[in-house]
Order: C-alpha cells, then structure tokens, then sequence
C-alpha cells in the first residue's frame, strides 16, 4: 500500500504550523506556499475567491466583514454562549445563528453566504496539507492535530471534523500543553508519574497549566490564565517610552502617525529580542516623522537591559502570581513540580526566565526548542510514534487505515455505505433495520439465529472479507451464501490458510476475533494470480462452514482446525518447514529432492485427512532435514585458500597492503600444511586464515557489501538462471569499478542493482507482502514482522 | 579464475550462513548505505533551510535601509527648491551610494513587485495598510505605494505596503 507522510498541526488561533519527521531523524516546521514556518489562521473571501493565510491577512483592511480570524474561538460554540457574544463584538465579520436549523451551533458570514467553524478550520488545515504535500513532495494522509487543553468534547470533535474535512485522517488530538512537554522530551517510565508546568507567555494570552504525565499519556489538572496579557504588553513598554522621548526631545506626539507607530511596534518587538542576548538594543526608525518645517526626523533611541527589566517587572509579577495560583489551587508547592516548560516567544526574555527559575529551581526549568514551534513539533513526534487513530468520541485505538472506529463506529475517515440485511426468503438486500423484507414482504425476524456480527476471512494485508453480515440470519440460506474470489499472490503456492475472524472492524480483520481457521492445499505449479473462489456460511448451529473450489471447478476440500490432531499435524509441519528453511543452501540436491517428495506425501496425506499418517511423514520430513553435512576438511581449506587469493586479487585495493600481506602469510601457512597432509595442523591453520579473513571482511563494510551480493548471485540466482547471474556479476563489477574511483553515479547503481537482484530473488523466494523482506518459500509467517504468508489475497 | 567456482566455496557459504540470513545482512548494508545518504541530503537540506532564513532576515534588514534612503529622497524632492548647490552635489553622492545598495541586493536574487497606481490589489503580492475614500473609483484599486515589495528569486521577500480604495 503507497504510505503517505505524517504531519503534526498546530492549528492555533492567530497562527498555525506544520511539523514532521525526516526520515534522517529531526524535526522540522514545514514552509507555506509563502515562505513562512507559520501560517496566519485566517480565511477571506474577495470576488468570488477564498484566499487562506497572509494573503488573507493582506486584505484584512480592505475586506474586514469578509475575513475571519480567530475562528478557533468559534469551534463547537452555540450563538447562546457568552464567548461568542463577545466575539460579535471584536470582530468584523457576521457571526449568525445556522439558518438550516441546526440547534448549538455558529456559523460565520463569507460573501453571503454561511459557513460552519468547521468549514473554516478545514480550508485552513486543507492550505496547510497542500502546502506541506508541495515540500514533502509526497501526499500527507495522516495528521496529529493540537486543541487547547480546555476544549470540551464537543470542541474536539469539531476540529477532529475538520481535519476529517480537510481529507486528513486525525490520529490523535492532542493538548497544547502535552504537545510541549512531548517537543521538550520529557519521557516518563513505567509505573512513574509527573507533574509538569507549562508556563506559556504568547503574543497576546497567558496560560499556566499543570500536566500530570505518565507512561499511559498524560491529563491536564489545572488551567489558569490572563486573555489580556503577553507579549505585546512588553514590547508596550518600550514603545510608550520611545513616544514620550519623541514628545520630549522634537515637541511633536507621535501617535497620530499610524506609518511611524507601526514602524515602531516592529522595532519594539526588535529590541524586546535584541535585549535577551546582549545588553542594549537600538531603536532607529529614520525619516518617519517630519519637524514643522518638513525637514525628515531620525528617531534614534538606546534602550538598555537593567531599564528594560525594572519596568516589566510588574508584568512579570503578574504572571507569577497566577502561576503561584495555579499551584495553590492544586495544593502543590514549587518541589512538587518536576518540569517546567516556556512556551510562547516572550519567554525569551531574560528577565521572565529568571523568575520562573526563581520559583522552580534553574535545573527544572527548560527552554530548548523554539517556543513558537514546540507545539507543533511536539504533534509530529507524536505523528512519527503513534500506530493508529485515536477515536475522539471513545477513546479507542483504531488502525491506521480505519476509516470507522471499531469500537463506537464514529465515522473516522470518509463515508461508507450503509450495512445491509439479506432476507432469507428472496436474498434482496434490505436496510440493517428493516423487519419485513422490501422485496418478497417475509419477515425478518423469526429466523433461526442472528449472526452476532461480521463473520469474514483475513487476506493479504490483513483485510477484512465480509462473507455474512451483522443482523444476518442463519442457518445461511442455500441461496444466499455468497462466493468470494481470491487469489494466490506468489507461483506455486501450496497451501491457502482461511482464518475466520468475526467483529465489526470492517477494515482490519485482526482487529476481530479469531473464530477458527481452515487450510487448503493447492495442485502444484500453479502460476500467481489463481483465482480461488471461496465459499463461507453460517450452519444450523452459527458456526461457519468453508467451502473452496478452483476455477475449473476442483474442489480443494478445506478442513477446518478442530484442534485435534490436525492442529498437531499443522504445527509440527510449521517446524519442520522452518528448520528447512533455515537451512536453505546447505543442502546437496539429493537431500532437496528428498525433502520435496517428502512434502508432497504430507500434503497428499492432508488431503486425505489421514492425520495420523501426515504426522508420520512429516516426522520423516524433520528427520531428514537434520541429517548432518558431510564436510571434508582438505576440501575447505583448499577453497579457503581459493577464496582469499580471489579476495586479495579482485578487492586489494579496499583492503591494505598490511592486511594483505597478514591474509598472503596465513595462506602460505595453510598450503604448506596441505602439502603435509596433517589434519591437526589444517584444521588450526584453516582456522587462524578464517579469523584473518573474518577481520579483514569485518573491518570493511563496502567489502562486506560486495562479497556478500557475490554469495547471493552465484547461489541462489545461478541456481534459476545462470545467464542472468553473469550478466549480473558483470553489472556488480562496473560498480565496483565506480566506486574505486569514487564516481558519484556509484549509489544510485547500486540502488539500481538491488532494485534489479530483488526483483530476480523475488522469483525464487516470497517477498512478505507486508514488510518486504524475503522469506522462504515454505515458512508459513513472515520471518520478520510475523505475517501470514499462507493466507490468499 | 573463475569466480562463480571460487565464492562457491563451502566455507564462504558457512560463514555467511552462520550470520544468519545473508540477504537480510545484504539488505541492511544497501538500506545503510542509503540511509546514510538520506541523512546527508536531510541535513543538508536543514542547513540550506537555515541559512536561508538568515539570508532572508539580512535582505529584509538591507531592504529597510533601502527604505529609509528612498523616504529621504522623496522628501528632498518635495523641498528641492530650498537646496543649494553643495548639498545637492552631496546628495549625488548619496544616490550613488543607494544605487550600490541596490546593486548589491539585485546581485542577490532582489527584484521589485511592479505594482502601479490604478491596479487592483492582489491579497498573495499586496498587503493592504491604509483606506481612502474615493469618488468615481473601484474599491481595491491602488492609489499610493506606501512601501515597495520585493521578490526574492520566485519567492515573496515583502509585500508591497499599499493604500487602496474603499468607499462605504
């Protein structure tokens, strides 16, 4: 399945980001279509256009009825609450009660027309996605999406709709605060909790939360805050003292001019960062002003730290003592918190830091991650770690790949269709509620049994084929029991598992209940892509029934694991399977035929249901494959010999002189215990040249590399297709030349070859279709990530 | 020497039978080395990033000095009859240095937003900060460019700062 990228959103109120993961590790803020790291969250509407982010905020002026802004405040309102009143106040634009009738809700007024906050935050967080998918240069399907830690559920569910809207697949919604602690790495091990402060000073807002994380997730207990109170506050105080100077030293009030005044709130703001590194910042805002004689006024100010510090303090005070609040009102003291993280850009400010590590101690106080951006980092890593999609309504972890949750069936990705019943009598589909059938008027009810939920087989890729659904009767009618055609997905496959999950997750068969499993085994040397049409219904007493049949019609008279004796037969065969596999290569042809007529009886005997008699060739099977190698020492060692000189020979110039002339030496040693016929002395100088080749081999990774795709070609290609192998023996050398002299192309050749050896390897082995990795052709799970390689698609 | 005959050799295949699966260790030496390479193009694609949010920062820095230069020179031009001949031959000089400014910025990549007066403001080129009213003309249309925007290569590096039309 083609995997789209995972972002982490910081879908903020004035300003959002996006952050993801790079495959090389790091973190990093993703650049809009503007060349900004942060969005400005705001949609408008100008002749007959939308337009989402600055250039929305550029016609903010010009357009102020037609531009939303801080529609994060109006998420999952009503038109009755208080908050919004106020906002009708603040803002421009029309905030209306829906028209359509939908009861506690807002909607906002864009060129006539009504939108939902819904609406709005999905075209922001739609920007965002496709200005990501721009960088990234992939599709970003999943997201990680921060919501204030006070959000109720209705307010979640919202931004969770919107992200939905958006054509994203929210994994988790996640508090502000957490997001932060999660961007500064505070980790929490098992069984340990701890109590976090977030201090976060932004723009315009002032919150204090605490968090109490633990190994489960975390919870926000407290919340205290100031609306009124940030960062703009202090860049105020400089501003206030740069007009009353102008006042003073040129007679004129600067205030009225709105050109000067916005130069200034920049320079401010300027200075406010200036003056946390160094000790004085300069304010120079030349030819604004004019004297009464229209001559250009250069305004030139110092503004120096100590004078700075002395006239926020107040400022600062005040946010202590709500931070002071905060833990009062939680009955905590200063000790009892573990960390405190700054968030919001004003807590660069020197002065803000020393306070807060005057409450909390200096060691607990952290500030790594740029404030503006810890939220949205803190999202991605949460995007980069998290496995599944958190349901916003239930809480439970659904699959990647959900589009429904499994639990609560709360929509989590676009619309499905609608389950329907099958009536017994007729076989018409009917609605899930339904009681008479549509078509023939028979009940519905009154059937035998009702199948409790969804009964279907897993497929490659753990899908979820429904054969009866929820509500459906049983004994499954004659007429309705339904055929579904699946596949073999590799050449010559011999055995098809058909386990039979039953549950509701319609996606992930998995994420069911196991209800039992049936096998079947194939006629050989059929090609990929058989199609093996399965059969599955319900019996008198609600257990399932397997039926399989090949195009032609063979029947492949599945049995279904009762957990007798075939369950025993089953797991021994498994064994015995794997042991050979892991073997694989070390055997001489005589014993690979062997094994293979040995198979073919223990498959013969399952056909049969002669488990007794398959447990016996499957014993025989085992046996053999432990029969001992014959190794003749003289021979070894002469190919020892054969393969260093060739080592030496053909990769000289990746070894060094030194360690050639220790590999020459041993080989020396080795022939003349050869050319003496001493076993002892063969066997301790074949070991001392092995430990020398070991070593050099070791030490020398493109070596290694190279000696190891030599191994594969000459034995496992060669064994399919002698002409491919030279052909690719001779491509291995044009890359070896390439690196020796160090040619850039060298990389991409080899990713060029190994593209090329897997496709050939895929041939003679089976590439798991979850995770890529090659297995054996006999071993029922993955080697690596456990997935059943027995099952059809 | 033929090769196919001498890696065949039971002693290399023991040895990389011994390290379990030999194509999982061939796989993660080619993942390796790619990976490798895919933390070299990241970071680099970090520092790029980086230094180019310093570059950007320094132009728009120079780009207010460009300002400053520019109001200066507006506001000689309104009072020119007051000057006499020394301070005008000094101002050359000063145009001189605000051409070299100039030089220097479009050697990097800088080139104005052509906006003209009478246009109609574009939201992703025009930043709108001031309103006047205007008899007989279009809301949106540009009267005056309050400060000049610039492109920096194909990209934004400033908005243009415009005042625009708008009558009630």
């Amino acid at each position: 399945m083609k995997k789209g990228r995972f972002v982490g959103i910081d879908l903020g109120t004035t300003n959002s980001a996006v952050a993801v993961i790079e495959p090389g590790g790091g973190c990093n803020l993703i650049f809009n279509s503007e060349n900004e790291r942060l969005t400005p969250s705001v949609v408008a509407f100008r002749k007959g256009e939308f337009y989402i982010g600055s250039p929305a905020l550029n016609v903010f002026k010009l357009e102020p009825q037609d531009t939303i802004i801080s529609i994060k405040r109006l998420m999952g309102r009503s038109i009755k609450d208080p908050q919004v009143q106020e906002m009708k106040r603040r803002y421009l634009y029309e905030i209306v009660e829906p028209s359509d009738g939908t009861k506690d809700s807002v909607r906002v007024k864009l060129g006539g027309k009504e939108y939902s906050p819904i609406d709005i935050s999905a075209m922001i967080l739609g920007k965002l996605k496709k200005d990501a998918e721009r960088v990234l240069g992939a599709e970003v399907t999943h997201a990680v999406i921060t919501v204030p830690a006070y959000f109720s559920d209705k307010q979640r569910e919202a931004t969770m709709e919107a992200g939905r809207r958006a054509g994203l697949k929210v994994m988790k919604l996640l508090d502000e605060p957490t997001a932060a602690a999660i961007a500064y790495g505070i980790k929490v091990g098992v069984e340990e909790s701890k109590w976090v402060l977030v201090y976060d000073l932004g723009g315009g807002t002032f919150d204090v939360s605490i968090l109490v994380m633990s190994a489960g997730g975390s919870s926000v207990v407290h919340l205290e805050g100031d609306m009124w109170l940030g960062g703009d506050d202090f860049d105020q105080v400089i501003i206030d003292y740069v007009v009353e100077r102008v006042k003073e030293e040129y007679g004129i009030d600067p205030t009225h001019n709105h050109r000067f005044m916005a130069h200034l709130r920049v320079e401010a703001r300027k200075a406010k960062e200036i003056l946390s590194s160094q000790r004085t910042a300069e304010i120079i805002i030349p030819a604004q002003l004019r004297d009464e004689l229209g001559n250009a006024i250069d305004v030139e100010e110092e503004i120096n730290r100590e004078w700075f510090e002395k006239k926020i303090e107040p400022l600062v005070e005040r946010t202590m003592r709500l931070t002071r609040k905060a833990l009062d009102t939680q009955g905590l003291t200063p000790d009892d918190i573990d960390h405190v993280i700054l968030a919001g850009n004003a807590t660069i400010i020197p002065k803000v830091q020393e306070a807060v590590e005057g409450l909390f101690g200096k060691e607990k106080v952290k500030r790594i991650v740029h404030p503006k951006e810890a939220v949205a980092i803190g999202a991605a890593i949460v995007a980069g770690m998290f496995e599944g999609i958190e349901c916003v309504n239930c809480g439970h972890i659904n699959d990647l790949e959900a589009n429904r949750c499994a639990k609560c069936g709360k929509d989590l990705g676009p619309e499905k269709e609608e389950q329907m019943k099958i009536c017994p009598h007729c076989g018409a589909e009917n609605k899930k509620d339904a009681e008479i059938c549509k078509k023939c008027g028979k009940s519905l009810l009154g059937v035998r049994g009702i199948a409790p939920f969804h009964y279907g087989i897993q497929t490659v890729g753990d899908k979820f084929n429904i054969f009866i659904r929820k509500g459906d009767p049983y004994p499954t009618p004659e007429e309705s029991r339904k055929v579904q055609t699946f596949r073999t997905w590799y050449p010559n496959q011999r055995r098809i598992a058909i386990p039979v999950y039953g549950g509701m997750n319609e996606e992930c068969a998995s994420k069911n209940d196991k209800q039992g499993e049936a096998f079947c085994i194939l006629p050989p040397n059929l090609p990929e892509d058989t199609p093996v049409r399965i059969k599955l219904w319900l019996n008198k007493d609600g257990y399932f029934e397997v039926e399989a049949y090949l195009e032609d019609g063979t029947d492949l008279k599945p049995w279904i694991m009762r957990g007798d004796k075939d369950q025993l037969v089953m797991e021994k065969f498994m064994e015995a399977e794997k042991q050979i596999a892991e073997k694989e290569g070390m055997f001489s042809p005589d014993q690979k035929s062997k094994l293979e007529q040995l198979r073919e009886k223990v498959f013969e005997k399952m056909r049969k249901r002669d488990f007794d008699g398959a447990l016996k060739e499957v014993e025989e099977l085992k046996k053999s494959s432990e029969e001992p190698i014959e190794i003749d020492i003289e021979e070894i060692a002469k190919g020892l010999i054969a393969f260093t000189l060739f080592i030496i020979d053909r990769y000289g110039w990746m070894i060094g002189s030194y360690s050639i002339k220790t590999l020459q030496n041993a080989v020396t040693e080795l022939e003349y215990a050869l050319n003496k016929g001493d076993h002892n002395l063969i066997q301790t100088k074949s070991n001392k040249l092995k430990k020398e080749l070991d070593e050099v081999l070791n030490s020398n990774e493109l070596l290694i590399f190279f000696v190891g795709i030599m191994w594969v070609i000459n034995t496992q290609v060669a064994s399919v297709s002698p002409v491919e192998a030279v052909n690719l023996l001779e491509e291995l050398e044009d890359i070896e030349i390439a690196v020796k002299n160090n040619q850039p192309h060298a990389i991409k050749m080899i990713e060029n070859f190994d593209k090329k050896l897997k496709e050939i390897l895929s041939k003679i082995k089976i590439e798991c279709y979850k995770c890529r990795y090659l297995n054996y052709l006999n071993v029922r799970y993955c080697e690596k990530c456990g997935a059943d390689l027995w099952l059809p698609k | 020497m033929s090769i196919n005959q001498d890696v065949k050799n039971p002693y290399h295949q023991n040895k990389i039978l011994n390290s379990s699966d030999p194509f999982s260790e061939l796989k993660r030496r080619v993942e390796g080395l790619i990976r490798e390479k895919e933390t070299t193009k990241y970071e680099f694609n970090k520092f790029r990033i980086e230094s180019e949010e310093e570059t950007k920062k320094f132009l728009l820095e120079l780009l207010e000095v460009v300002d400053a230069f520019e109001r200066l020179f507006n506001i000689i031009k309104e009072r020119g009859e007051k000057i006499d001949q020394q301070t005008k031959i000094w101002i050359g000089n000063f145009r001189t240095i605000y051409k070299l400014l100039l030089r220097a910025l479009r050697e990097f990549g800088i080139s104005q937003i052509d906006t003209l007066r009478g246009d109609q403001v574009n939201p992703h080129v025009h930043s709108v900060v001031e309103l006047v009213q205007k008899a007989g003309q279009k809301d949106g249309t540009i009267v005056e460019i309050i400060k000049k925007g610039y492109w920096w290569k194909d990209k934004i590096l400033r908005p243009v700062e415009v005042k625009v039309v708008k009558n009630d």
